[in-house]
């Protein structure tokens, strides 16, 4: 076989009527996007639910999707949007769960002393708590740039806001967050 | 004190599983987004003049008046074939793309301008469902009223708030019968026989895919209440449902 696609030729041949390039295309982004869904909505069924209905819309919504513009943003839209709605209604919502220490990073880096590891997992667990803590839109926030590592472009397409908008709301969260932590010694 | 930054890219989370979306999405596909594309509208009207016996040609001037004649500015009507895919099995209305469920009270909650249809023997829904801009409600069997294969459900009313410009989409075919009458001095419309029906999706990209209705009575409120009553059930008594609601 010849080489791998790349994305654009997948879009154009899935606004062809081409399923397998458009199943590629989801393949390529259906972690991303449940991840940013589960973000949302606290809960991984509301989550499947919601990126399975965005991909499908998506695909509806093909055609008008501008050539040579980055897919991952304009499929994170679709599909935060889907998630938003379903979190309205949903009451109780899972915490994120921190993995277990040890599988925090990749290895090859010295491994710690018991001490210092222990004092790194309290720390790790005290972050998330206070970011569990934090209102919703500082959680957001942070969640897509740090846990879910997207672009402020990508941000600002999961979030439905104006990327200078990210900038300044990851500035509040960040503040209040160190705040929360007792960080700021100011 | 390490950097808050470096410490929130540290973090790892517990991610639960990502399912396969690709060959569930894939399975669900229409069959082809050409043709799933807006039908010049046009065209559509152009049918329409034509199943009312109407001599206009389709311009843009014709458009307007066609709608004013109709009366129901929030749905589109075509004169076509229908296609679309049949319920899909699970809770009562689930698969007609109706929205969220979620429980009588909470619907109140969301969408105030709710109404229940107060019909004998109806009682209260079996299944509510809150979507973007609408609220359906569904009724399983009743005494009077046997289950519809359209949609699974026996009765399903559906209401939406107003809005300007068409956001239903309704294909006819050619053996389905379009009555034009008014309930408690609305316009309406009866629609007998199974046809295409679709919404416009929130994101406003287009109409959701189609699926085949049962009968159907679509009334305009002047309070700007559109309500859609479907099932298996004839026009008197759609119209004394539609009648019961304040």
């Amino acid at each position: 076989m010849g080489r791998p696609l790349q994305e654009h030729e997948l879009v154009e041949r899935a606004r062809a009527g081409d399923a397998a390039a458009y199943a590629a295309l989801v393949r390529g982004h259906e972690e991303i996007a449940f991840r940013t869904a589960y973000l949302i909505t606290g809960n991984a069924a509301d989550a499947e639910d919601a990126a399975q209905e965005g991909f499908l819309k998506a695909h509806r919504a093909l055609r008008r999707f501008r050539a040579g513009e980055p897919v991952r943003p304009w499929l994170l839209t679709i599909v935060a949007n889907e998630a938003r709605n379903r979190r309205r209604s949903a009451g109780r919502r899972a915490a994120l769960v921190l993995r277990a220490a040890g599988e925090e990073r990749p290895s090859g880096a010295a491994a710690p002393s018991p001490e210092a590891a222990l004092l790194a997992g309290e720390r790790r667990a005290a972050l998330m708590a206070a970011l569990a803590r934090s209102r919703e839109d500082d959680r957001l926030v942070i969640g897509c740039r740090y846990l879910l590592e997207l672009s402020e472009a990508e941000t600002a397409a999961a979030l439905g806001v104006r990327p200078g908008t990210v900038k300044s709301r990851l500035a509040r969260a960040l503040e209040r967050l160190r705040a929360e932590l007792g960080d700021d010694d100011g | 004190m390490a950097d808050l930054h470096e410490e929130l890219t540290a973090l790892s989370v517990d991610w639960p599983a990502t399912p396969d979306l690709a060959d569930v999405v894939t399975a669900r596909l229409a069959p082809a987004p050409a043709t799933r594309r807006r039908r010049a509208f046009a065209y559509a009207l152009a049918t329409l003049a034509a199943a009312f016996a109407l001599t206009m040609t389709a311009s843009p001037d014709a458009r307007s008046a066609v709608l004013e004649f109709l009366g129901l500015a929030s749905v589109k009507l075509e004169r076509r074939e229908p296609t679309g895919p049949p319920p899909r099995p699970g809770r009562l209305g689930a698969g007609l793309g109706l929205g969220t469920p979620v429980t009588l009270a909470e619907a109140r909650r969301r969408s105030p301008f709710l109404r229940l249809p107060a019909a004998a023997g109806l009682g209260d829904p079996d299944a509510v469902y809150v979507g973007p801009r609408s609220v359906s409600l569904v009724y399983g069997e009743r005494r009077d009223l046997g289950r519809s294969d359209a949609t699974g459900a026996a009765l399903l009313v559906q209401e939406f708030p107003g809005r300007v410009g068409p956001f239903i989409e309704k294909a006819l075919g050619r053996d389905t019968r379009l009555d034009r009458l008014r309930v408690g001095g609305h316009p309406a419309y009866f629609i007998a026989g199974s046809h295409g029906f679709a919404y416009e999706d929130d994101a406003g990209v287009g109409f959701e895919d189609q699926r085949i209705a049962g009968n159907t009575l679509l009334v305009e409120r002047a309070d700007g209440l559109l309500v859609r009553i479907e099932g298996d059930l004839a026009r008197d008594h759609a119209v004394a449902i539609a009648r019961s609601i304040d």
